[in-house]
């Protein structure tokens, strides 16, 4: 304690206070005078004690305070902490610095972002957090927390640091290279820790490097920049819009190209660079933002110690003074190429070492292409001098015959630099990502894995040419991406457009192994890729691209199968196309081509193949899922033929076996959603044979999953796919069960959730036909509650988007006609006669024509259904009697078609009673 | 709970919050510390707004006011607004104490830069004149309060809150003599601690 007194001391003197206080000046001399003869020390202490009575004021005077409160900054309480000084402010955000509420100790900086909605503020953003939450390193600020605003404003609780940036301490006297290369090291390995956990900076400057009396650095808002973004858009296509810095942004964030590991480097570089020859490498002055970023793009960085060297007056302290390796360094980090930087910030750092071990440093040996070009054009000079004189010729040829001997053997250290980046690009291609996969709220970190892979992978392209498996190898990562970006089977963002782009580059790139290698690894790639690129074309309706790309799919899978009849792996991909194909033919519900009969082969053929697989390996990995896929079909073909009741128990025993598989993996959403898929199908299927009220608990619990499912992996379209589709389904039989009330919240989610699948896709149709889909829903609850005119606007709402589509399949021409059957439903409750039978007609019409087209058993419900009502509405016309019987006498017609060709439902014998009832009461 | 709004839509404190706090229950003081803070901070301002630099931005005054605007309608017991107002006063510390300590910062020079900000670009400063070397009198009250705890949070409730004595007395459960004796030996000790 720097007062040099105990509690003791402090004790003794105040009973000698106690005494002397209450005296008057001479006597309290007097007294003091005694001490001191006895304890000099103690009088003098005493002495200075009484001399200073005055000085302690009795409180802060009024302009301490007034200034103070000035400066409180917004004395705003977010969570448990408070508020307490501005720190600064900018555009995107406010940085306070801030305590706990109830206890002073813990100091923190409070970041509140301000561009951000609290609309926007998704789970997205708290997954991120939660993320950089779990970075621990003690040259990283810690994020601590993040939460919303009252008003929905994101903030972030981070460490409180106190320290200078980079660039200005490396110019405090006393610093040297060595100095400053040895925090810039530690600062490398800081960032090498967060990549090696998948997190990127994106915002790396001197601002953000902080370093502190001791002279550690600290790095500050980390993954803040990403956060950011994660809070401004739900699209994960948006590199492009995160928030930069134009002084040490690299050009690949300036171009909107995906920002990797190779960004933070290229950052560092620039920090380096300035840190060590007294400026910026390229901005000046005046420089304007967009000016910044234009050079960033086009100026090569100046050679660091050339730069020094000529720096002139009133530029920052120069500590760089020999050209060496850390020119090589520097540039090698500052490359405009992501590919062509140091691999990762350890790289950097452990040339960095070498450079203060005065060691041979790595960058200067750059790639062997690289010194091939250069020796050429080295040569190509030798040879011209050649000309002018012999012994430049004879001095050419050994600094030729020197340069040669330097690319050989940097050749083998190229190529096993090579090696190691390949390996690691694969290994978080297809270990790490797909390991991932089915994990719900993965496919952010899925998709930076694979974004990462593609960068190194397409560096590795730059340097290697057409290397037929590293071509394999980057066309199966665009396959990826395409995959995360919009295949519906899996994970995806629904991007349906990026998907295209990323499957037409796979294409380009598998195709041109192929001509080079026709091994079967090149093949199977080729097979899945034809599978993704037809499963888009379904997704987005191209119904000739889709057969072409399923036949081409199930072509080379069974070319790869005969080529190796032993492998099992191989056989179930075959199936799993085979099922595709039959799907895209015949599933009901799709929109594929609506031929049921033209499935049952191919589900057959799929059937066979696994269970052959069975008999020979039955523990195969697998193998019970791919079982229930042709299970999950029988019970498809038989609805679709018809067979209600068969159609219930097939599902059931689907439903039986997929449950055990998602009980045993817990973890993984696509087995829980393709519960809620067979829980769906049997939805219809339980109505179908009179069961509404296991029609209805299935679809209720179908609704519940799924909405799980995607409140835990919301920027998932999948997910998103099967809620619409689940609580549509639940909202349809609670309304057919007319309880309305319990509909209405199902209606609501529907609603929301495809307007958010509009959202991500725009153009897409089948989205688009989801959100019509809504609107129906929302027609048919106005129309339970009896509110006739809410409900013909919404019907009407819906068809209007879907005539948009119509011709693009039947299930969408379906849609179409229903929407005004509905319409015309409503307007006959409405008692708008007329207007309803001109409607229904017209649907009837419609249907009809459908019908004749692809006369499955539920078009031909509809039309039933369609022509009752005709009926119904031209009794209120003033059109003869026989109008009405026309039309239920063509439903009859077709309900006894049906009759002869299977058993009917009771709800359907039941029906048919009631229109030959109305039909006899017409003609009597 | 614990937390009302009044007719005026002004928070208000309940007063089983303030005996839970006074018991040590942590949720409860983090239910009513911000409440506090947050109403020191609205009275200080709206005096300022006024510009009515005067007598009206003692401490005490402040914490009164505070006071009057949380509790008052509840009639609390003597014990009950000590208490309140021994937050208050810690929390003025705190505003002081951080308030000078910026300014020194600011004046150490633009090589300091207390947190980085990615977008400061319009960084308010108040550059303050500070007659009390608040940063001192809270560094020689840290030291104080290694010898003596009781007569340092005297001094925290006295210069910082503005109480009276008898009020600080209530909050400590000591008897007002005592509380005028740790405050003019805390003044001495202060005061010699400051001139050297």
């Amino acid at each position: 304690m720097k007062t040099g007194m105990s509690p003791e001391d402090w004790h003794t003197l105040q009973s000698h206070l106690d005494v002397l206080l209450p005296l008057d000046a001479s006597a309290r001399q007097q007294r003091l005078d005694a001490i001191a003869a006895e304890a000099p020390q103690l009088a003098t202490t005493l002495c200075e004690l009484l001399a200073t009575e005055s000085r302690m004021p009795e409180a802060p005077d009024v302009r301490t305070v007034a200034m103070a409160f000035a400066n409180v900054a917004a004395g705003e309480v977010l969570g448990p902490f408070v508020l307490d000084t501005l720190l600064g402010e900018g555009g995107s955000s406010v940085v306070y610095r801030a305590h706990r509420a109830s206890d002073f100790s813990q100091t923190v900086a409070i970041k509140v972002l301000r561009s951000v909605s609290g609309r926007q503020f998704d789970a997205r953003f708290r997954q991120e957090r939660d993320i950089l939450a779990s970075l621990s390193h003690p040259n990283i600020a810690r994020l601590f927390d993040g939460g919303a605003t009252e008003d929905g404003r994101p903030y972030l609780v981070l460490e409180y640091v106190e320290g200078t940036d980079f660039v200005t301490w490396s110019r405090e006297p006393g610093r040297s290279v060595a100095s400053v290369i040895a925090a810039m090291i530690k600062v490398c390995d800081a960032v090498d820790y967060a990549h090696r956990r998948l997190l990127v900076h994106r915002d790396l400057k001197p601002a953000n490097i902080l370093i502190d009396a001791d002279g550690e650095p600290k790095l500050l808002d980390f993954g803040v920049a990403k956060l950011l973004e994660s809070g401004a858009s739900s699209s994960v296509t948006q590199d492009a819009l995160a928030p930069l810095t134009p002084a040490y942004a690299a050009p690949e964030q300036v171009s909107g190209t995906p920002v990797t590991t190779a960004t933070d480097v290229y950052s560092l570089g620039v920090v380096l660079f300035e840190a060590l020859c007294g400026d910026h490498p390229y901005r000046r002055g005046d420089d304007t933002a967009a000016q910044l970023l234009h050079k960033v793009s086009t100026v090569e960085p100046p050679c660091p110690s050339d730069f020094a060297a000529s720096a002139p007056a009133g530029h920052g302290r120069v500590l760089m003074s020999q050209p060496g390796d850390l020119d090589h360094v520097v540039l090698h980090a500052m490359d405009k190429r992501p590919e062509a930087r140091y691999a990762s910030a350890g790289a950097l750092a452990d040339d960095l070492r070498a450079v203060l071990a005065s060691q041979p440093v790595r960058a200067r040996a750059r790639t062997w292409r690289y010194l091939a070009a250069r020796f050429a054009v080295r040569h190509r000079i030798g040879v011209a001098l050649a000309g002018v004189a012999a012994m430049a010729v004879v001095a050419a040829t050994s600094v030729a015959l020197w340069q040669g001997y330097v690319a050989s053997r940097e050749r083998a250290r190229a190529e096993k630099r090579f090696d190691e980046v390949r390996q690691l690009a694969n290994r978080l291609l297809f270990r790490y990502a797909d390991g991932i996969k089915s994990l719900a709220g993965s496919l952010p970190v899925q998709r930076q894995l694979v974004q990462d892979a593609l960068g190194y992978l397409a560096g590795l392209r730059a340097e290697a040419g057409d290397d037929p498996a590293l071509l394999v190898e980057l066309g199966s990562a665009y396959a990826r991406l395409g995959d995360m970006q919009g295949n519906f089977t899996e994970a995806n963002a629904g991007d349906f457009a990026g998907a295209a782009q990323s499957y037409a580059l796979a294409r380009e790139l598998l195709n041109a192994a192929s001509e080079r290698d026709r091994r079967p690894v090149v093949r199977e790639a080729l097979a899945e890729l034809s599978l993704k690129e037809a499963h888009l074309a379904y997704q987005r309706i191209d119904h000739p691209l889709a057969e072409r790309k399923y036949q081409e799919s199930i072509a080379a899978w069974r070319d790869v199968v005969r080529s190796a009849p032993e492998r099992a792996d191989t056989r179930l991909a075959l199936a799993a196309a085979l099922d595709a194909f039959g799907d895209f033919l015949g599933r009901d519900g799709g929109v594929g081509k609506s031929d049921p009969a033209a499935a049952l082969p191919l589900y057959a053929e799929a059937r066979g193949l696994r269970e052959k697989i069975a008999e020979v390996s039955p523990n195969l990995p697998g193998l019970q899922l791919a079982i229930y896929e042709s299970e999950l079909r029988d019970g498809e073909s038989a609805w679709a033929q018809g067979r209600k009741a068969d159609a219930v128990g097939l599902f059931e025993r689907a439903l039986t076996r997929i449950r055990r598989i998602a009980a045993a993996e817990p973890d993984n959403g696509y087995r829980q959603r393709e519960v809620g898929l067979v829980l769906t199908r049997l939805v219809p299927a339980y109505e179908a044979v009179d069961r509404l009220d296991a029609s209805i608990s299935v679809a209720i619990e179908a609704a519940g999953i799924t909405q799980r499912m995607l409140a835990a992996d919301p920027g998932n379209e999948a997910m998103r796919a099967a809620v619409t589709s689940s609580a549509g389904w639940a909202a349809r039989q609670l309304m057919r069960a007319g309880r309305f009330d319990e509909a209405a919240p199902f209606v609501a989610t529907e609603m929301t959730v495809a307007k958010t699948r509009l959202a991500a896709a725009p153009d897409n149709i089948d989205v688009q036909a989801t959100v019509a889909l809504a609107h129906r829903r929302a027609g048919n609850l106005a129309y339970g509650r009896r509110d006739f005119d809410a409900a013909i606007a919404a019907h009407q709402q819906a068809r209007a988007m879907q005539v948009k589509f119509r011709g693009s399949a039947p299930e969408n021409d379906m849609a179409a006609a229903l929407s005004l059957m509905h319409a015309g439903r409503a307007q006959l409750a409405a008692k708008r006669g007329a207007d309803a039978y001109r409607t229904l007609q017209q649907a009837a019409a419609e249907m009809r024509a459908l019908v004749s087209t692809h006369p499955t058993t539920r078009f031909k419900d509809e039309l039933v259904g369609a022509l009752n009502l005709l009926g119904d509405a031209a009794l209120n016309t003033p059109k003869p009697a026989t109008t009405a019987s026309a039309a239920w006498r063509e439903a009859l017609a077709l309900i006894d078609g049906e009759a002869a060709r299977r058993a009917l439902a009771a709800s359907e014998l039941q029906l048919r009673e009631a229109i030959a009832n109305k039909l006899a009461r017409v003609q009597g | 709970m614990g937390v009302n709004r009044n007719v005026s839509g002004q928070f208000t404190v309940a007063l089983e919050d303030i005996a839970a706090c006074r018991r040590g229950d942590r949720a409860a003081l983090d239910r009513i510390y911000p409440l506090v803070y947050e109403e020191l901070r609205r009275v200080a301002r709206s005096h300022l707004s006024r510009e009515r630099p005067g007598h009206t931005l003692q401490p005490t005054a402040l914490v009164n006011e505070v006071y009057l605007r949380l509790c008052a309608q509840h009639d609390a017991d003597w014990s009950s607004r000590a208490y309140v107002f021994g937050l208050a006063a810690t929390m003025m510390r705190r505003i002081l104490v951080n308030h000078a300590r910026d300014s020194a910062a600011k004046k150490r020079g633009a090589g300091v830069t207390m947190l980085t900000l990615s977008d400061a670009d319009g960084l308010a400063i108040v550059d303050a004149h500070d007659s009390v070397d608040v940063l001192a009198i809270h560094e020689a009250l840290d030291a104080l309060a290694q010898l003596d705890s009781r007569q340092a949070r005297v001094v925290e409730l006295k210069f910082f809150g503005g109480l009276e004595i008898d009020e600080i007395a209530t909050l400590l459960e000591v008897s007002s003599a005592t509380v005028r004796r740790d405050w003019t030996m805390a003044k001495l000790w202060l005061g010699r601690e400051l001139a050297r």
